[in-house]
């Protein structure tokens, strides 16, 4: 499992991590039942502070995408797809519609952002 | 891990140096960032934490308190601070000979292993060093000894982003095994924003609040937008009014209690952030809005 | 005692001994006197040594945020300033044992044996007084003013009796009870100093925040 932190970007660190390693876990490279790093190990591969990989790790037991075994650690969680699949959605609509704002604003219409999507999407 | 209660020093005749009843707990395994302007009392705090200036309260560092068991608690402090306090003519190697030998558990073997991780030469005098490279050779040393508690001030002053990233994975991997602390006094705070789990900040030789970093950025929003938009924000709320060349900003505090005009941008204010709404709220603004929100 | 310590106090020590061994010189050049090589009135107006004696053994800086209490800084500090002493009076210790001086001593007469013990113990004092000046001066303006101004009449007392060799009878007398008094004064301002300011002294240099006290930050 790769998780890459951008300081740049806007979004909080906890959530880049929760999102990717949501995304692992959907595209499959995480498998239910697998084990992760506990909340130190990841805090201190990534450099980052306890309290956000501790935030991030909460985050994903609430979406049900890992479960706490209690003097054993994280695990991940038997996954029903869709409810993943869902918030992944989510996550990358509410990312579309900020961008979608930028193109209006931009003076570009629908057609447009759909010319554009297509070219890329196309390399 | 570190302890302090009551923490008080009363002015000297130059009024240079006053802290007034500070009391806070890093747990082991944490990182703290130690935050201010230029005066507030830190370096004050870092001396007398690090058992050079006196003040009435208490200190305990790992379980062992600074004026009862002076050398204990000192055996287990990791530090670096401007002065350094290595006499300039002797090598880095020399200084790891005597100065090493301060310390039970020094191991001279680590010691040579970070020098030449910073990129340092062990047979240069200390003196000829650059500030940068004096602030690495001093945190070299510190973490050759089995430190404790980690005391830093401004640590990655001068440095390049190169360092500050290797500095950064070293920290955190120094509280990864819960069992040792940081306190982090510095200006640049991308890099607290990163690796610190609390937020200490300093006003006028008082501390003004020890908080989890989430706990604090998220009692506060960003509201950015039309001028007339911010202005009905309530009075109370608002910590501090920007009015910028296209846009009016505003931070609002405990948010959670005022919603927010959909039509304004909002978002968490980061360190650097909160730390610039604060600071121009003024000094009293400050504190009323640290005692009504910021207090556990 | 730590490598670090045992270099501070060897470089003090030899900064010190060279000092002395240059107002040895220097008397040994300019002596003036027949019945010694020592001469309290050249020791005092002697600046440099005068000056070297004035400073007391300083721990290195580092020592005070090292894993030590204050207790053993004090005793640290303590092993220091002997050492510090020592080397001092070391060209003292080394002459008396010199056979020239014992030879000097012996060859001349019972006036200037006493003369010289005089002066051994008026120098060990003046310079042994000098290292708690700074100090008294700091709690008491007014004591440190009184010792100097003291020892200053006592030195020229002295250098009235040098003629002891020389004078019979009353005058003999009163020279012999002066140099009495000034010997004992001599011990009693070294027992003075050592007894009540000594541990106070060295107890203020265990503390970081006094000796930087004065520097700016």
């Amino acid at each position: 499992m790769k998780i890459v932190i951008s300081t740049t970007v806007n979004m909080p660190i906890y959530e880049q991590i929760v999102n990717q390693i949501r995304d692992a876990v959907i595209r499959g490279e995480l498998s239910a039942g697998e084990g992760m790093p506990s909340i130190r190990v990841l805090a201190k591969d990534l450099a980052v502070s306890v309290i956000t990989t501790k935030r991030a790790y909460e985050e994903l037991e609430k979406e049900g995408v890992i479960e706490s075994v209690p003097g054993r650690g994280f695990y991940v969680c038997e996954q029903k797809n869709d409810h993943l699949r869902e918030k992944q959605m989510m996550n990358i609509e509410s990312r579309m519609s900020d961008l979608l704002k930028e193109c209006e604003n931009a003076g570009m219409t629908l057609d447009d952002v759909v010319d554009m999507v297509r070219v890329l999407g196309e390399k | 891990m570190l302890q302090v209660w009551n923490l008080d020093k009363k002015l000297s005749e130059n009024h240079t140096f006053h802290l007034e009843n500070i009391s806070f707990h890093i747990p082991k395994g944490y990182i703290c960032g130690l935050i201010g302007e230029n005066g507030a009392g830190k370096t004050t705090l870092m001396r007398v934490l690090m058992g050079l200036y006196h003040a009435s309260g208490n200190i305990v560092i790992d379980g062992h308190d600074l004026k009862l068991d002076e050398a204990a608690a000192k055996e287990s402090l990791g530090l670096v601070f401007e002065e350094g306090f290595f006499q300039g003519e002797m090598s880095l190697e020399q200084i790891g000979i005597f100065y090493g030998q301060l310390y039970r558990r020094f191991e001279m073997e680590i010691y040579l292993s970070y020098l030449e991780q910073f990129g340092l030469d062990k047979k240069q005098k200390y003196k000829k060093l650059s500030k940068g490279m004096k602030t690495k050779t001093q945190f070299a040393f510190a973490l050759s000894h089995d430190a404790k508690l980690f005391l830093l001030d401004e640590p990655t002053a001068g440095l390049d982003k190169h360092f500050r990233e290797e500095f950064l994975r070293i920290c955190a991997k120094l509280v990864s095994d819960g069992e040792r602390s940081v306190l982090i006094s510095s200006h640049i705070t991308e890099d607290l924003d990163r690796i610190a789990d609390y937020i200490a900040y300093m006003q006028d030789g008082k501390l003004l609040f020890f908080l989890p970093k989430d706990e604090l950025c998220e009692q506060f929003w960003i509201a950015t937008g039309e001028d007339y938009k911010c202005g009905l924000i309530p009075e109370e709320a608002v910590v501090y009014k920007e009015k910028n060349p296209y846009s009016t900003s505003v931070m609002v505090a405990n948010r959670k209690r005022f919603p927010m005009d959909e039509a304004l941008e909002k978002h968490t204010p980061d360190i650097r952030e909160f730390m610039h709404y604060f600071v121009k709220g003024g000094k009293q603004n400050a504190e009323t809005v640290a005692e009504k929100y910021l207090k556990k | 005692m730590p490598k670090l310590l045992q270099k501070s106090i060897l470089k003090s020590s030899v900064i010190s001994f060279l000092f002395a061994l240059s107002a040895f010189v220097y008397l040994c050049i300019f002596e003036r006197n027949t019945y010694c090589f020592f001469n309290s009135a050249i020791a005092v107006f002697y600046s440099p040594e005068l000056a070297a004696t004035l400073f007391l053994f300083k721990l290195p800086d580092y020592m005070y945020v090292a894993p030590y209490s204050e207790n053993q800084r004090e005793k640290l500090l303590k092993k220091g300033q002997t050492y510090k002493f020592l080397s001092i009076y070391a060209w003292i210790i080394v002459l008396v044992l010199l056979p020239v001086t014992f030879m000097k001593c012996r060859g001349g007469s019972t006036e200037d044996a006493v003369l010289c013990l005089t002066e051994i113990i008026l120098s060990t004092s003046i310079l042994y007084t000098n290292a708690f000046l700074k100090f008294i001066g700091q709690t008491d303006i007014v004591k440190m003013v009184v010792i100097v101004f003291a020892r200053a009449i006592v030195i020229f007392i002295f250098a009235g009796c040098m003629d002891l060799g020389n004078v019979t009878g009353a005058e003999k007398t009163i020279e012999l009870i002066m140099i009495a008094i000034i010997a004992v004064f001599s011990i009693f301002l070294v027992v003075y100093c050592r007894l009540k300011y000594y541990d106070m002294m060295i107890n203020c240099m265990a503390d970081y925040e006094y000796v930087h006290r004065n520097k700016k930050k």
